[in-house]
């Protein structure tokens, strides 16, 4: 990899961005007695039509962007956000504030992969497209990367269902990238009424799980080089390393359809409350059960699933599979985690975690819940308290019937350099800024 | 032209006889209401009996079921929602549309089910509707005449006839 002409240039732009840094770094520390940027951003009177917890207040960074997923907000505070379907010819749009008020004016489209999975690390920007990891790198104090484009990963399974690949980074070297699984519950025939779970459920080979892979090699494939780092994930949207604990989270999103598919065995009520959307530790090796076992939060246990002989008590196989370490309340779809490092926020939420959820569908004929970002603070690594809702008003209405009742729908969170956290949404691509005081 | 006008025809005279059947019961209720008032109810029982009986005029026999209601909230309303405006990005509304207008296509979607990348109403949808030929001729075809009788569609029904032909 040294070798290739693209790397010798890639090492003479990074010698010169490493200097740049250090003339960046002495200017900091120069004018670190300046403005406090928090003096200069005024919130939205309206906050941005968000309902926060006293003390907090939003603005709107940017709106109508497309289709916004994850987003990510480097140390000039410039952000990054991928998009689920192209915009102006570009998977990716870059933001940036040229007059401080916390808006960005200046709006650029990049990129010719689209997808849900960002991650900045080193002076890259990777993108997790539906089948394959790229990476673009930075140019110093440039918007817009270099479109000279790298393949980490390439040829992941192509999804109709879950097909956002997620991504993270741990403090070694690796890149864990979720693959969601294709499917509700392996069932023979998918999504049909009493057609029995295959066993094994062959999807798991390459789905259904999260891969390792490493951050820097180019070309991997995920049977050779990648590994399956944990199984047993439906689908894990929000995913995210723990700097403080070195530990990897994730949050799942839960089977659907029990009362549909089996209805002697469930009503339109169970439905609605069962399974858990589970918060896990993952570590390397676990496996939470999918598709066999599900999360049943009254009975606070993985119960079987009726696709493998279950009935809503039966344990089973289930007995040894891993727990979640907090069950939220069924089809919230958690679609981003953030553990919040900063300073701005009180000192309750440091470490804690964030998460977006996009709020649910298949509650009907219930009302549909869980349009908003909840926080949940922890100690060490796991929670020290019940989860809360910390940033709601998105769905513009007091009750969401159905999904496209709601204006905005919360997908990806994101610290920024002042510790100011940043959340989109994918209806109509609005992006809000949370402050505090 | 001729279809749609008689269609047209035929949904002035439904919602004739509602408002007219609506109305007559309120005059009923009224009048019930007032006559029971030398009974000490106060004002809060009066406001109930008369949601009552509004309730029982909206709900009575006046009103009949579609077949294909049943069949929908059972079968469709998890992924298409009750309003049917599906779910952004996942499922795609049965509002009017290139399927729903289409007899034949909307029976074909139903029996066989649809995957892969289609563009409804400008959105492109990329999912999985599991077949439904296990429901009997007559369900497919009061659940597809209940959905083109919804939603903001207004189009004929279709038969136990065209389901069968299409299997
Ligand atoms: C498991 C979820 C699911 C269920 C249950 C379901 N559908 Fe669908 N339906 C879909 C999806 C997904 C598509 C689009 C498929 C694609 O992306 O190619 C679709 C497409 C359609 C279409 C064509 C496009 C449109 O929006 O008009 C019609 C009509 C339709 N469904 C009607 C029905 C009816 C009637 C039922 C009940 C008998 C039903 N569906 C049950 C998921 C579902």
């Amino acid at each position: 990899m040294v070798d290739s002409p693209l790397s010798r240039r890639h090492f003479k732009e990074s010698i010169m961005r490493f200097s740049a840094f250090w003339f960046f770094l002495v200017g900091l520390m120069a004018c670190n007695q300046g403005v406090h940027k928090l003096d200069v951003i005024q919130p939205d009177a309206d906050n941005g039509g968000l309902i926060l917890p006293d003390g907090f207040s939003a603005l709107v960074v940017a709106d109508t962007l497309g289709h916004a997923r994850h987003i990510q907000v480097n140390r000039q505070g410039d952000i990054y956000i991928s998009l689920n379907r192209p915009k102006n010819g570009g998977g990716i749009v870059c933001l940036r504030d040229t007059t401080n008020d916390g808006r960005a004016d200046l709006i650029k489209y990049f990129g010719e992969h689209h997808g849900t999975g960002i991650a900045l690390k080193d002076d890259y920007l990777y993108l997790g497209a539906d089948t394959l990891v790229v990476r673009y790198p930075m140019i110093y104090s440039q918007l817009l990367p270099h479109d000279a484009e790298e393949i980490i990963v390439q040829g992941l399974p192509h999804n109709s269902q879950h097909a956002a690949k997620p991504l993270t980074f741990d403090q070694d070297g690796n890149l864990y990238v979720t693959v969601g699984a294709p499917s509700n519950a392996c069932m023979e025939q998918s999504r049909t009424k009493g057609s029995p779970g295959m066993d094994p459920c062959p999807l798991l080979e390459r789905h259904g799980g999260i891969w390792q892979f490493k951050a820097d090699q180019l070309n991997q494939n995920q049977v050779l080089d990648g590994e399956r780092f944990a199984t047993g994930i439906r689908h894990a949207v929000a995913i995210d390393w723990n700097t403080t604990e070195s530990t990897l989270f994730a949050v799942q999103h839960g089977r659907d359809q029990l009362s549909q598919l089996f209805p002697d065995l469930y009503d339109a009520k169970q439905n609605a409350e069962l399974p858990a959307e589970e918060f896990l530790l993952v570590e390397e090796g676990s496996d939470f059960g999918w598709p066999y076992c599900y999360y049943d939060p009254m009975q606070q246990a993985k119960v079987l699933a009726p696709e493998y002989g279950g009935d809503g008590h039966t344990l089973g196989r289930c007995e040894d599979k891993d727990d979640p370490i907090m069950a939220f309340p069924a089809h919230l779809a958690p679609n981003d985690l953030l553990f919040y490092t900063g300073d701005m926020f009180p000192e309750r939420y440091k470490n804690g975690a964030f998460i977006a959820f996009h709020g649910s569908w298949n509650r009907a004929p219930e009302v549909q819940e869980g349009y908003f970002v909840a926080f949940v603070s922890f100690k060490g690594k796991l929670p020290s308290g019940d989860w809360e809702v910390f940033a709601d008003g998105f769905a513009g209405v007091d009750v969401v019937n159905s999904p496209r009742d709601a204006a905005y729908r919360p997908c990806g969170l994101a610290q920024g350099p002042d510790g100011s956290l940043f959340v989109t949404d994918d209806v109509q691509g609005r992006v809000w800024r949370i402050m505090y005081e | 032209m001729f279809q749609d006008r008689k269609s047209e025809v035929s949904i002035f005279n439904k919602e004739f006889v509602r408002v007219f059947i609506i109305s007559l019961s309120f005059i009923v209720a009224l009048v019930g209401s007032s006559c029971t008032q030398s009974s000490s109810s106060t004002s809060d029982q009066q406001t109930e009996k008369f949601q009552q009986s509004m309730e029982s005029a909206d709900s009575g026999p006046v009103e009949q079921v579609h077949p294909g209601k049943s069949v929908y909230e059972k079968y469709c309303l998890t992924c298409h929602q009750a309003d049917g405006s599906g779910v952004p990005g996942m499922y795609p509304p049965v509002g009017p549309n290139e399927w729903t207008k289409d007899q034949a296509k909307i029976i074909q979607v139903v029996l066989n089910g649809q995957s892969g990348e289609i563009e409804v109403n400008g959105e492109v949808y990329n999912n999985l509707m599991p077949p439904h030929n296990f429901l009997s001729d007559k369900e497919v075809a009061d659940v597809v005449s209940y959905v083109r009788a919804n939603f903001g569609n207004e189009l004929p029904p279709v038969t136990e006839e065209d389901v069968a032909a299409a299997r």
